[in-house]
């Protein structure tokens, strides 16, 4: 790994206009080259608006980006001038997105959007540019790809489209490619096949690649680091193996034991209660706590976030949760009577923890 | 399970005439071909398969939502597919249904009360008084307040739509609930909510539940059985255990190997489907999935296997079910490190501390504050 990264965003914050609080909320990290990083999270915790802020897409008013720098290959994103950002938008860099029957064009050939797309970054003639894009057709495994770059949108299956959204993404080769939810319109054996091909592609280009997702188990494939987001903020990051073998943020406990395991153990799901915090009421402190058994009168402020391990980052009061007393937790919440009985999963050795 | 089953399908099919334009030929989707499955009282059935398979066609016709074009459906023993619509209107009291998107098939005009109300009505069910505080109970039991029954729709969040989606369900009794991707349109931690109140109603009614669902992990979670579908056919139908540990049909072992494992470094060495489904307007001869099989032969290219018993209460629809050892997902397929397991406990130790009742599911979500 090089010493300086490819993308650095640094307290990247984003407003809603007439929301108090922000709906990206200082959110940092560091991607190098040919890494993989997924930033995962439920609807609304911002991790699409982060991907789209990058992008420069982001629909201002009524969203604006309030601070923050983003700086990839040496330059801030933000303050390149527009001929600038248009060069790196789709060439140094490429995004595709969940529905790839919306982003494609309906009234253009599959060969035709390529083609415009390698155009657009470069000088090549007409015939160079179609050349590229069956190239790139057959690059992301379309069958006679020859006789597919005529075809229009509407005649490919979901995903093939999703495989052309990739070719014209990666028509010019870009270092950093953004997948917001690629996967989650598809059905799973189409899923495993996009994904298959986005990770040989990335790793055959060496090129770096920003996943969005909500689906724990796409992210367990796919990153190299992971980012968990809730409401806006980072609530703990760190490499896969770290967030998934050492989680250490109460929101990411609960997030995995929310899914029903596929190994036959059938127990009882352990749920989140609540739901997230609407933008116009965002807590002052951790945005978590009023849905968290841990939380305590400190996470009325915001958390510090510290780190667990080298790379391992958890924005929590209370973490590393050993030593917190679940019994502690119900003083805090009003209308919760104390002193219930303890839990049917907690066993006696890790209650003593 | 000699008991009459409470549910079932007899070579049932149904097939949408399309047009194809002017001057050709229409031609024919067979959405659902001949189909045979049996749900027993009291057990949670699920459908499985990928879009297209005829999975939400097989779910309405089982409620007759839709008509067969041929085949029967039995309800405790009785043919519902030739009964006359009076009839069949007071049948629909006990089997209801459950959409997969809470926010289109709940009307936005109609308060939560009148919509949970409504099956009352059109049943004749209770006087007014009656009806509202069998309302309010019905709000209860899927974790709303009775002071919900005052807003509308588009107050609730998607979760809370999809109780009330429920709470209409329960209204008339019914013994069967049948829901159409009930979870699938809703965040993880919100799926996990919704699951669990399900699978409580279906212990504290004694409902039978049938799960139309495309995701699997869903499926081994609440499934007590479990019907495979690919092009409108059961490939493969057996009780959940037996069919995710070891899968008889190519197909099922393919699905099962698509899956995602939320383990780093879990991912199996994938059994590759090339391609997409075939056109079901146009299905491959013999077996349908020969296509993408890897174990086809020239016997599935010419001959339709018909779905048959392997095993006690597991049929399959494969030529060489018995020759193929196919891998499943196995219970040691995603192992906890000790920190996650020690996490888990602590999170389920706190979580259970906090819900008075010790109920988990029934922990409302929070209104939407009205702007």
């Amino acid at each position: 790994m090089s010493s300086t990264p490819l993308l650095r965003v640094r307290d990247l914050t984003v407003k809603l206009a007439g929301a108090p609080t922000p709906i990206v909320d200082h959110v940092s990290f560091t991607l190098d080259a040919g890494e993989t990083l997924c930033l995962v999270g439920e609807s609304g915790c911002g991790k699409s608006l982060t991907a789209l802020t990058l992008m420069g897409l982001l629909s201002s008013p009524p969203l604006m980006r309030t601070g923050g720098e983003a700086v990839f290959d040496g330059r801030d994103l933000f303050t390149l001038p527009a001929d600038a950002l248009r060069q790196t938008r789709g060439g140094r860099m490429a995004m595709i997105f969940q529905e790839p029957m919306t982003s494609l064009n309906p009234a253009l050939t599959i060969g035709e959007q390529i083609s415009e797309a390698v155009r657009a970054h470069s000088s090549a003639s007409p015939r160079e540019a179609r050349a590229r894009a069956l190239q790139m057709l057959q690059r992301v495994r379309i069958p006679a790809a020859e006789k597919r770059l005529g075809d229009y949108p509407h005649q490919l299956s979901g995903g093939m489209r999703q495989r052309a959204m990739i070719a014209i993404a990666l028509a010019n080769d870009p270092r950093l490619l953004i997948a917001d939810e690629p996967t989650t319109a598809l059905d799973v054996t189409i899923q495993a096949q996009i994904l298959d091909l986005m990770r040989t592609l990335t790793a055959e280009s060496g090129a770096s690649l920003i996943m969005i997702t909500h689906d724990l188990g796409v992210v367990a494939e796919m990153a190299d680091k992971v980012a968990v987001m809730y409401a806006g903020r980072i609530v703990e990051a760190g490499s896969a193996a770290q967030v998934f073998d050492d989680p250490q943020h109460p929101y990411t406990i609960g997030l995995m034991r929310s899914m029903p395991a596929l190994n036959g153990a059938r127990e009882r799901l352990v749920t989140i209660p609540g739901r997230v915090p609407t933008p116009t009421d965002m807590p002052v402190g951790c945005r978590f706590a009023a849905r968290c058994p841990f939380a305590t009168e400190v996470c009325d402020q915001p958390p510090e976030p510290i780190d667990i391990s080298l790379g391992h980052r958890v924005a929590c009061w209370h973490a590393p949760l050993e030593g917190q007393t679940p019994e502690r937790a119900p003083e805090r919440a009003p209308g919760h009577a104390p002193g219930q009985t303890p839990a049917t999963v907690a066993e006696p050795e890790a209650r003593q923890a | 399970m000699t008991a009459t089953p409470i549910l079932e399908a007899r070579a049932l099919q149904r097939h949408f005439p399309i047009s194809k334009g002017m001057f050709r030929a229409p031609a024919v989707v067979r959405a659902v071909d001949g189909v045979d499955i049996t749900v027993h009282e009291g057990e949670t059935f699920a459908i499985v398969g990928e879009s297209g398979c005829g999975k939400s066609t097989l779910a309405r016709l089982l409620v007759r939502l839709i008509e067969p074009s041929d085949g029967e459906v039995l309800y405790k023993g009785r043919d519902i597919s030739g009964v006359s619509d009076e009839d069949m209107r007071a049948l629909r009291a006990e089997l209801q249904f459950i959409f997969q998107d809470p926010f289109a098939s709940l009307n936005p005009r109609m308060s939560v009360g009148a919509l949970v109300e409504e099956p009352l009505r059109v049943h004749g069910m209770g006087d007014a008084a009656a009806r509202r505080s069998k309302v309010a109970e019905l709000l209860s039991r899927v974790g709303l307040r009775p002071e919900h029954a005052d807003r509308y729709p588009h107050e609730f969040s998607g979760g809370q739509r999809q109780r009330i989606g429920i709470a209409r369900a329960l209204a008339t009794g019914p013994k069967v609930l049948i829901g159409d991707e009930p979870v699938s349109a809703l965040d993880v931690s919100i799926q996990a909510q919704v699951v669990n109140i399900l699978e409580d109603l279906k212990d504290a009614l004694g409902l039978t539940l049938i799960i139309i669902a495309h995701d699997l992990a869903v499926i081994r979670h609440m499934a007590d059985r479990v019907a495979v579908m690919y092009l409108g056919q059961v490939v493969e139908t057996g009780p959940a255990d037996a069919l995710f540990s070891s899968p008889k049909h190519p197909y099922t072992e393919a699905l099962l190997a698509a899956i995602p494992l939320p383990t780093v470094g879990a991912r199996p060495a994938r059994v590759a489907l090339e391609g997409d489904p075939p056109n079901p307007i146009d299905p491959p001869s013999g077996c349908r999935f020969h296509t993408r099989c890897a174990f086809a032969r020239d016997r599935c290219r010419a001959q339709a296997p018909p779905l048959s018993e392997v095993d006690p209460g597991r049929s399959v629809a494969c030529h060489f079910a018995g020759d193929l050892n196919l891998r499943g997902i196995r219970a040691d397929a995603a192992p906890q490190s000790p920190a996650a397991a020690r996490r888990f406990a602590l999170y389920g130790a706190a979580r259970a501390a906090m819900d008075p009742q010790n109920n988990p599911s029934n922990t409302e979500e929070t209104p939407h504050a009205h702007r």
